[in-house]
């Protein structure tokens, strides 16, 4: 089920808060039970054989969890293998398998290749049920011996299938023992309108136009101009897409008490490639920083095994995002912009007006969510040839024109969105105490959401291209 | 706890309690007038489709198209894509003068084109075999719809398939005269004609009433020159044939698309005959009242394209009990429609198959069975050498 699909807005949603909101805040288990019960309905909706998964990986967790709070150490030691080994390897067959045996069928055509359908959010439950066994083995008294309150962290579905990735050390309180408040409802709901207001009317216009020129455009006829659109558009739509499913995850906790940590922050005003990732899906970030980058030695070490760890975190990285070459090429080609960030170029771009830092990196970000969107390495240096005038079908076309006059409401609303302007206006009004300010700040944002509510609706109901980019991973 | 919170907690809720209720209750339409398509039905719950998620993902298509205020909202849509200025709404091209179809952009190769041409034009000779072997006589007609005949009406970036009907017209037509078929091409004829603007509709797919009889003399003409035969058609100038321009609100295809709010009008028209031609009609093999406009109740009523022959229809025969004349088989697209309410004027019996829609036999079987003197197959240029569905005359390709 999709936060944006009319079962999940019009029964779904409703019968949960009803639900929900009848039970008395004390019976909080009752609570709970509700909760993870909607959970698992919800990820049914997906498809009933992937549940059954999710519950393997959530016996896992909570089996790898009390193992690492063991007195003993080998046993400790054994409850994180098992846990790392179990739920990397599910991970590994269900998302890999097939990309591993392609190669080998390549090498030894002998070799069968093997076709498995991925479900829904594996790669998000499992880095999340990962971190609970994790923090575990480094902190013991962090054991949850409730194995619903594991089943309901792992499978709590505003942040199930795609984020953010929750640590449990962030919500066990909330699990245990959260406030729920009108207020908390009120911002909740704010978040979450504007959250689908964000995914009906920016991303998925963006995702037409990226899927116009990457789907349905032959290579040999991508003009530079076309190319860029469409690397432009992919660039609107995967920004757009993942963080509204994250304001409206947030949105949603916030309806049932629960504090998400925000996943993004403007990451399309960075002045760095560094600075991008300090922005950019946060909470994969820090953790492949936590779990990985960190303990492999971080950069207190030489530089040479700074530059080793930098591109086993930026492989892993891109593998995380899915069994192909290009997400291995988009994870190195990251790690080698932060290493010459970091050794080469870094002190530089920070001498240069900002503006150069800012050029320079939105470029460098464009060119790799082309490596990322195309359908194989061959078609993404086409097409990133076709942007720089090698091998294009020349400057201009008529999908070129077509694209940006039939959009250009939303091409403006593209950059507005991206640009931090709504913090702007906030602090603005924040710093002025005239009544009309604080009429402003306690209306606007109401009544914005529900404007922006009022049409995400009716996109709902109109358009049937309503695709979630961030769901295969 | 602020007011504005209540205000936007309450207004969420009811918006989406009160859109959950209607969706519920409301009585199910299972067609939608305006997109002119089936309304999905509520899926059947099997294991297999619960297992694999097919089931959950049917009923959320369920929930939108029959989800509370859908026609209010689709309308609203439209009139705000046309507010905010787009070129293209529910894929139809707004210009200032003709609403016309929005085209995927061509990417294929001259040589694929050729491939095609060649294909089809082989295909339709050995049909003219079966035909010319019993005597009969075949042509094959071309019409330009819509989209190709104000093909200079569509802004210069956007793709009017010009280049494409054009490289189709002189393949094909080359092909047609290597294997000997005959070939009408009535974009040719309107342009000896100058191309009036009568011939087209500037807001739905097919031509006029007065573009459909403009091709039913045309073919008349085209069969006396190849045959020798001295049929007739009836004159307008000599008072044989009047057309009547209906007052109701006709919504073309395109204007149907952008549910009535276009600023661009057209009409449909309607013709009487001088000569009284009494006729039996029989639509697949049930005996109808002998009509061939289907009349709207009222001035008030809006009126489609299927006005003519009441439209699509898998096999219809029109007899008009005049054994001198000989029978005439039309088979093809709704193209057909119009130059059938004039058609009959000049034969016996009319056939008429819709091989969408006809199932019982291929159109060569039928040719075979019935035998008819004159086979007129009539395809727009988009279709022209398209073999599916009316293309299909050996019933050799499966179904899409």
């Amino acid at each position: 089920m999709v936060f944006s699909s009319l079962p999940f807005l019009l029964y779904f949603l409703p019968c949960l808060l009803v639900l929900y909101y009848i039970t008395p805040q004390k019976f909080r288990s009752v609570r709970n039970l509700i909760l993870l019960a909607f959970s698992l309905y919800f990820y049914r909706w997906g498809g009933e054989k992937f549940l059954m998964l999710m519950l393997v990986s959530i016996c896992i967790n909570y089996i790898g969890g009390l193992l690492c709070a063991s007195g003993k150490a080998f046993v400790r030691k054994a409850g994180l293998i098992f846990a790392l080994a179990a739920g990397l390897g599910l991970l590994g067959y269900f998302k890999y398998a097939g990309f591993f045996t392609e190669i080998a069928n390549s090498l030894f055509p002998s070799v069968e290749i093997i076709s498995v359908v991925l479900p829904i959010g594996i790669s998000f439950y499992t880095f999340q049920g990962l971190s609970y066994v994790i923090d575990v083995y480094h902190n013991p008294s962090l054991v949850q011996k409730n194995p619903l309150k594991i089943a309901l962290y792992v499978s709590l579905f505003p942040q199930l299938v795609a984020g953010p990735i929750v640590r449990y050390s962030d919500v066990a309180d909330e699990i245990s023992d959260r406030h729920e408040s009108f207020e908390l409802l009120s911002d909740g709901c704010v978040r979450f309108m504007l959250g689908l207001g964000e995914k009906m009317i920016l991303a998925n216009t963006a995702g037409k136009i990226a899927d116009f020129v990457f789907d349905t455009v032959p290579q040999d006829h991508l003009s530079v101009t076309l190319a860029w659109v469409g690397a432009l558009g992919y660039t609107a739509q995967i920004y757009f897409d993942f963080s509204a499913y994250s304001d409206m995850a947030i949105g949603l906790g916030k309806m049932f008490g629960f504090h998400f940590l925000e996943n993004f922050n403007y990451p399309y005003i960075a002045k760095s490639v560094t600075e991008f990732w300090r922005r950019w899906h946060m909470s994969l970030s820090s953790w492949f920083r936590d779990y990985l980058y960190i303990p492999l030695g971080g950069n207190r070490c030489s530089p040479v095994r700074h530059i080793f760890n930098i591109l086993i975190v930026w492989l892993a990285t891109g593998f995380w995002h899915g069994a192909s070459w290009n997400f291995i090429v988009w994870g190195l080609y990251f790690a080698i912009l932060l290493l010459c960030e970091k050794y080469l170029t870094g002190k530089l771009i920070e001498k240069l007006p900002s503006f150069f830092g800012h050029f320079l990196t939105m470029i460098s970000v464009i060119i790799s969510w082309v490596i990322f969107r195309a359908a194989d390495l061959h078609t993404a240096l086409n097409h990133l040839g076709a942007m720089f005038f090698i091998n294009a079908d020349g400057f201009i076309s008529g999908e070129t024109i077509y694209l940006l006059r039939q959009y250009f409401p939303e091409w403006i609303l593209f950059v507005v969105a991206s640009l931090p302007i709504t913090v702007f206006v906030r602090k603005k009004l924040e710093a002025s105490e005239s009544k009309a300010s604080r009429i402003v700040l306690d209306w606007g944002s109401k009544l914005f959401a529900l404007a922006v509510f009022a049409f995400s609706y009716i996109m709902m109901v109109s358009d049937s291209f309503n695709p979630f980019i961030y769901f295969r991973f | 706890m602020k007011k504005s919170s209540v205000f936007c907690v309450s207004a969420f809720l009811l918006f989406i309690v009160a859109a959950a209720v209607i969706t519920f209750v409301r009585p199910k339409d299972t067609y939608s007038y305006y997109e002119n398509r089936n309304l999905s039905a509520f899926p059947e719950r099997t294991a297999e489709a619960v297992s694999d998620g097919s089931y959950f993902s049917a009923i959320e298509t369920y929930c939108i198209d029959h989800a509370a205020g859908r026609n209010t909202i689709l309308k609203l849509k439209t009139a705000f894509d046309t507010l905010v200025g787009r070129l293209v709404i529910s894929d139809v091209v707004v210009t200032d003068d003709v609403l016309l179809d929005f085209k995927d952009y061509d990417y294929e190769s001259d040589a694929e084109v050729d491939t095609r041409s060649e294909w089809y034009a082989r295909k339709l000779s050995e049909l003219t075999d079966i035909i010319e072997g019993y005597g009969g006589y075949y042509c094959y007609v071309g019409v330009p719809c819509q989209t190709n005949y104000y093909a200079d009406k569509y802004p210069s970036y956007l793709e009017n398939h010009e280049k494409r009907t054009d490289i189709i017209l002189s393949t094909f037509t080359k092909y047609m005269n290597e294997y000997g078929v005959n070939f009408l091409d009535m974009g040719a004829v309107a342009e000896e004609n100058g191309n009036p603007v009568w011939f087209s509709s500037t807001t739905d797919n097919h031509y006029s009433l007065m573009g459909a009889y403009l091709t039913y003399t045309s073919i008349i003409d085209k069969i006396n020159r190849d045959t020798g035969m001295s049929l007739t058609y009836p004159l307008e100038e000599d008072g044989g044939i009047v057309f009547e321009k209906l007052p109701n609100r006709y919504l073309g295809s395109r204007e149907r698309k952008l549910f009535g709010l276009s600023r661009i009008r057209d009409s449909l028209y309607i013709a009487s005959f001088a000569d009284d031609i009494p006729f039996t009609r029989y639509d697949s093999g049930n005996l109808m009242d002998s009509y061939v406009y289907a009349l709207p109740p009222d001035e008030w009523t809006q009126v489609l394209y299927s006005l003519y022959m009441g439209g699509d229809c898998p096999e219809t025969v029109i007899e008009t009990s005049r054994p001198d004349l000989p029978d005439i088989l039309i088979y093809g697209d709704s193209f057909t429609n119009a130059v059938e309410c004039l058609a009959y004027y000049s034969f016996d019996t009319m056939y008429s198959i819709d091989l969408r829609h006809y199932k019982d036999m291929t159109l060569a079987e039928f040719i075979e069975l019935k035998k008819p003197d004159i086979v007129i197959g009539i395809r727009d240029y988009e279709d022209l050498i398209t073999p599916y569905l009316n293309g299909d005359v050996f019933g050799l390709l499966p179904v899409n």
